[in-house]
Parts: structure tokens; C-alpha cells; sequence
């Protein structure tokens, strides 16, 4: 690799308002904003924009029905109006590395200088204002043979078919406690694929519970109807759903040929023996959901832990102000709630942010604001229940990563080995600890795939809640970035 | 692994490249994660201790599918996510390759200045 500094050196670029995130957040957050004349540039990993929900097939495929149903069809149509906002930037392929504030900024100037990586080298950008709605990804779950090739997140099956029209694989199992999981499976046989089995780690009457509330059945109507339907489509394909089962090993040197299963109890307890091998070459793990919070703490705003709805999570008012003057939150940032809440919570912040930035009047913001709290408050309490239903509990994570597990895939450390280090030395008790110890999440995903296990191997070790073991600290860059790119910078 | 083969779907133009110096044909606009696994290939790279390693996330967080990946009519390879990398004509992928710790270490006879994570995207010559 070449490394000539100084050779060219990237012009610094402005923007009022900086989002980060095209997804149902970022870009109702964009439409709102553009619409009271705030200058806005959106930035986004992917190569088009709808996030993860609505990961669009390549501009070169053409597909009549892409996403049928109800579950898509609001997102679908924000998605076909942010292509008009002529005046909004769109900044695709580029992934934020770093939020830093500007020191003395007068009124009026840029608060924050953001760097962007993209495929062309670094973008070094200035903003008035940030939102922050990056939006969150498959929890991570660790158990003996989660590395082998052909285990999956659920959430990276469902993107392969959402947008590359790929079944990557023959025969597939969903393993989890998420209800997403019968969507999923849904789509695979859509597409042509074979499921074998969809595993509940839960009992059915636990998983079914959102049923015997008579207030949420009829005010969520639509989704009970959708997830029904569902149900008897998966009846019909011959797969079998089954509850209080995990897979607890994956099995295969090369490529996964096969899921041990075991039976769980209604306590969450792993019964000990596995009761069924299961053939496949696929494994979709779909438990739940861990934020993608990395740049909010990055700019030391405020989390809370909240394991149900995304691990650490971003804290904010009744604007989607974070703690930071400056910096908003929305979407999956503020907890995991799915698309609708998304979409309100990106509205709410443009309306936050064109008041502070004195675009707004207060009594015409709150007056818009009001139906849209009201949205956020009848979906919070849909997501609520959501994640109760769906959450196993924090000791049966703990069952799953047995000695023999990597609890670090980058750095190769197994679930044995870090327990033994905690032994050998009583006084580390934090994740950022533990990990300059043990090296775990000091590999290229920068422990967005271990943090989650680190930090229950070390509260179970130690007797802590994860809130006292604290996430690993985050720094820049937030992603990988090479030193070539880095040179390019000022300053 | 099948593409989905429903009449619904129009795929792009097709293409071919270099997948372990053999020619695969593929379509524009799938990612190089699509293309491999299309091929059957599910093994992208080795670990330090030799382990086997494939695409986990599919939304660029994991750093699982990495594979070195040069552009068309250059010879330097860089390691890219595959997933988050589309492909182009005349492009050259290595598949299998250790996830070497030194930078330059060679893991290939072509693959000799590779650097793991040097890059997000990879830059374009």
C-alpha cells in the first residue's frame, strides 16, 4: 500500500443539518427537515438508501413485486418520495468514522466536524447539527460452532432475498425468540428455499402472549392479521414451528451440515443433552437486536442499558435531543422499535432541530408534534410487549456460551479461555478491561460482535448487572479505516 | 445456492470475472458476497489458525466475508467486504485467503500487497 500524505488533501464540505442513517429514520428525518428549508446531507453505508428494512435490489434488476405486503408499504412510499428531495444530498458507500466537536464554535458556525470514509478517499465535513440514526443489527448470539460458514445472522439471510434475490442456501433453520424469525422463514420459501424447522426458545403461550391483550389485538389488528396469515402459509410449505428448543452446537468443519438441539424449559434453562440433530446448511440466529450506537457514545452523549430493546442505548427529550446540544437521535439509536416508530421519531427530530436552529417557532413545532407523540406512545407500548415476549432471558445467553465457544471471532479468544483470564485476575470487572486484557473486540468489527457476550461472561463471573460492567469504550474510528485515507486529513 | 429464479425478476446485464483465476459469470449489481455463493463457495476466508470463514451480517458490521479483491486491469489486491462491494467486469477475487497479520505478507502467489481491514470499500485505482 502506498501512503503519500499530504498529496491530496479533501476540501472541507457544510451542511446544516448531517444524518447519519438512510433508513425509515434518516430519510423521514431528511423529508421533514428539507421541508422546513434546513440544508441537509444524508450519509449511508450502503450502496442505496432504505437501511436494512428496505435493502433495495441493485438499480440494475427490475422486479414487479418487490416487498409485497403491508409491513413495507409506508416505508416503501417514503422511499419513493426522498428520490424527490432534489435539494437533499445523498452521501451512499460512505460510512461515518468520527464525530468531533468543533471547540469555541460561535453561534451560527458548524458544531461538529465529521469524518466520512468513502471509496474515493476521506470526506472531512462540518455540520451545525448531527443526527445520529444508525440504526441496529442481529444480536450476536455465541454458542460452540457460531463461526463456521453457513451460520447467519436471520437478519443477513433476509437481506440476501430482500435485495440480491439470493436463497444462499438449500436448507435452512431459524433459530431464535423473535417473531421475525416466521417472516424470515416466510420469505425463504417464498423465494424457493427449504426450511426445515423455525425454533422458539420460549413456550408457545409466552410467545402467543401478545394475543390475550384485547387493547393491543385490536389497536395492532394489521400485524396480528399479517403474522397469522404467515403462519398458515408456513403450515401449508410443510415447516415445522416448534417452541422451547435451541440450537445449542453447530455442527461441520468446512460448511455447516447440521444444529444440535436441545430443550429449554419455561425457566429459560437449557435442558442438558442435545435431543435432535437437524440437517441443514444454513442457520439463521434471530433472538434480538443490539443498536448501533457506537458514534453516540463516540461523542460521550448519554446511554441507558436496556438488554430487551438494543443493548446500550441513546437517551434523549421530547425533541429526540441526545445529551449533547447539537446531536439528535432517532430510530432503532433510541431502542429497537421497528420502522413505524423510526419514521415518527426522524420527523420529530427535524422538528427539534429546525427549532433550535431558530427555523421553527415553538408553538408551531409543538402543535405539530403532538399527534406525533401520540404515535410514538400507542407504538411503545406495541414494542414494549414485543420485546418482552420475545426476550429469553439474560441466563439463557449465559447457558449457550459454554467454555468451548469463541466469544471473540476476530481475535480467535474462546468463552474458556476469557473466564480463565477473569479468574487469574480478580480486580477486572468492566468490559474495556476485560478487553485489554483478553484482546476480545480488538479485531476489525471493533467488538460489535463480542461485546454483547463479554459483557455477560463478565457480570455473570463477577455477580454484576451489565450496566456496572459498562460496554467496551468507543472510539475513532468507528469502522475500520486505512492509513492511507487517514493521511488525507487536515489536522 | 440457488439465485432466485422467479419469472418476477429481471437480473442485470451478465458479467464475468476472475474467482480463484477461473472465469464465473454473474449479474450487474450483485455484490461479491452474492457472486460467490452463487458459485457454492462458502468458505471466503481463513482465520490466523486456519479457520474457516464466511459471510455473517450482510450489512458490512461483521468483517466475516472479507476476500482480496482487485479492480479491473489493476494487479493490487486489497481486502473488501463482500458484501458491501458490487461487482464489475474484469474484476479478480481470491477466495480461502488467510487473513494475514502483517501488512504485504503474502498469503497467495498474486496477493502481495493485501493488507486485512486496510480499507473500508477499497479504494478505486
Amino acid at each position: 500500500m502506498s501512503i503519500n500524505p499530504g498529496t491530496r488533501q479533501p476540501e472541507t464540505m457544510k451542511a446544516e443539518l448531517l444524518i447519519i442513517g438512510a433508513g425509515p429514520a434518516g430519510m423521514a428525518a431528511a423529508e421533514a427537515a428539507h421541508g422546513l428549508g434546513i440544508d441537509v446531507v444524508v450519509v449511508d453505508e450502503q450502496a442505496a438508501r432504505g437501511g436494512q428494512f428496505l435493502r433495495q435490489p441493485p438499480a440494475s434488476f427490475k422486479l414487479t413485486d418487490w416487498l409485497p405486503g403491508k409491513t413495507y408499504s409506508k416505508a416503501k412510499t417514503l422511499l419513493a418520495r426522498s428520490a424527490e428531495l432534489s435539494d437533499v444530498k445523498w452521501l451512499l458507500r460512505a460510512t461515518v468514522a468520527g464525530i468531533f466537536p468543533v471547540n469555541n464554535a460561535q453561534p451560527g458556525e458548524a458544531r461538529f466536524r465529521i469524518i466520512i470514509d468513502t471509496q474515493d478517499g476521506t470526506q472531512d465535513w462540518q455540520a451545525r447539527s448531527v443526527l445520529i440514526a444508525g440504526g441496529c443489527y442481529d444480536l450476536p448470539v455465541t454458542f460452540p460452532g457460531w463461526t463456521i460458514p453457513g451460520v447467519m445472522a436471520a437478519g443477513g439471510i433476509q437481506a440476501f432475498i430482500k435485495s440480491q434475490q439470493l436463497v444462499p442456501g438449500q436448507r435452512f433453520v431459524l433459530a431464535g425468540s423473535h417473531p421475525l424469525q416466521l417472516v424470515i422463514a416466510d420469505q425463504i420459501i417464498q423465494a424457493g428455499g427449504e426450511v426445515a424447522a423455525v425454533l422458539f426458545a420460549q413456550s408457545q403461550s409466552r410467545a402467543l402472549s401478545l394475543v390475550r391483550q384485547p387493547l393491543t389485538l385490536w389497536r395492532h389488528a394489521n400485524k396480528f392479521i399479517q403474522m397469522a396469515s404467515i403462519l398458515i402459509r408456513l403450515r401449508k410449505a410443510g415447516v415445522p414451528v416448534r417452541f422451547n428448543q435451541a440450537v445449542v452446537q453447530a455442527n461441520g468443519a468446512e460448511q455447516l451440515q447440521s444444529v444440535s438441539v436441545a430443550s429449554v424449559n419455561r425457566q429459560g434453562e437449557i435442558l442438558k443433552g442435545a435431543s435432535e440433530e437437524i440437517e441443514c446448511d444454513r442457520l439463521g440466529i434471530c433472538y434480538s437486536f443490539l443498536s448501533s450506537a457506537e458514534l453516540v457514545r463516540q461523542v460521550n452523549a448519554n446511554c441507558i442499558w436496556n438488554a430487551r430493546r438494543g443493548g446500550w442505548i441513546a437517551q434523549h427529550d421530547h425533541w429526540m435531543r441526545s445529551s449533547i446540544a447539537g446531536i439528535y437521535v432517532a430510530g432503532e439509536t433510541t431502542g429497537v422499535a421497528g420502522s413505524d416508530t423510526a419514521m415518527v421519531e426522524g420527523k420529530l427530530a427535524a422538528l427539534g432541530c429546525a427549532l433550535d436552529l431558530g427555523q421553527l417557532q415553538l408553538s408551531s413545532a409543538e402543535q405539530q408534534a403532538l399527534s406525533m407523540r401520540r404515535d410514538l406512545r400507542r407504538l411503545n407500548v406495541f414494542a414494549e410487549l414485543l420485546s418482552q415476549l420475545s426476550w429469553p432471558n439474560d441466563a439463557f445467553f449465559d447457558q449457550l456460551i459454554s467454555d468451548s465457544s469463541i466469544v471473540c471471532k476476530c481475535e480467535e479468544l474462546s468463552a474458556g479461555e476469557l473466564r480463565q483470564m477473569l479468574q487469574d485476575n480478580p480486580e477486572i470487572s468492566t468490559a474495556s478491561s476485560a478487553k485489554l486484557l483478553s484482546r476480545a473486540g480488538m479485531g476489525l468489527c471493533q467488538g460489535r460482535y463480542c461485546h454483547h457476550a463479554v459483557t455477560r461472561v463478565v457480570a455473570q463471573t463477577r455477580g454484576l448487572e451489565e450496566q456496572e460492567v459498562v460496554g467496551f469504550t468507543s472510539r475513532f474510528p468507528a469502522k475500520p479505516l486505512s492509513i492511507g485515507h487517514l493521511t488525507e486529513l487536515k489536522g | 445456492m440457488p439465485r432466485d429464479n422467479s419469472t418476477r425478476i429481471q437480473r442485470g446485464e451478465g458479467i464475468s470475472l476472475m474467482v480463484d483465476e477461473r472465469e464465473v459469470s454473474a449479474y450487474a449489481g450483485e455484490t461479491l458476497a452474492t457472486v460467490l455463493l452463487a458459485q457454492g463457495i462458502t468458505v471466503f476466508n481463513r482465520t490466523l489458525k486456519g479457520r474457516p470463514r464466511g459471510p455473517y451480517c450482510n450489512m458490512g458490521g461483521c468483517f466475516e466475508c472479507q476476500v482480496p479483491m482487485a479492480y479491473p486491469g489493476a494487479d493490487t489486491f486489497n481486502w473488501v467486504r463482500a458484501c458491501m462491494v458490487t461487482a464489475d467486469a474484469g474484476m479478480k477475487i481470491v477466495t480461502g485467503a488467510t487473513l494475514s497479520a502483517q501488512p504485504g505478507k503474502p498469503t497467495t502467489a498474486e496477493l502481495t500487497t493485501a493488507t486485512p481491514g486496510g480499507s473500508i470499500a477499497g479504494k478505486r485505482p
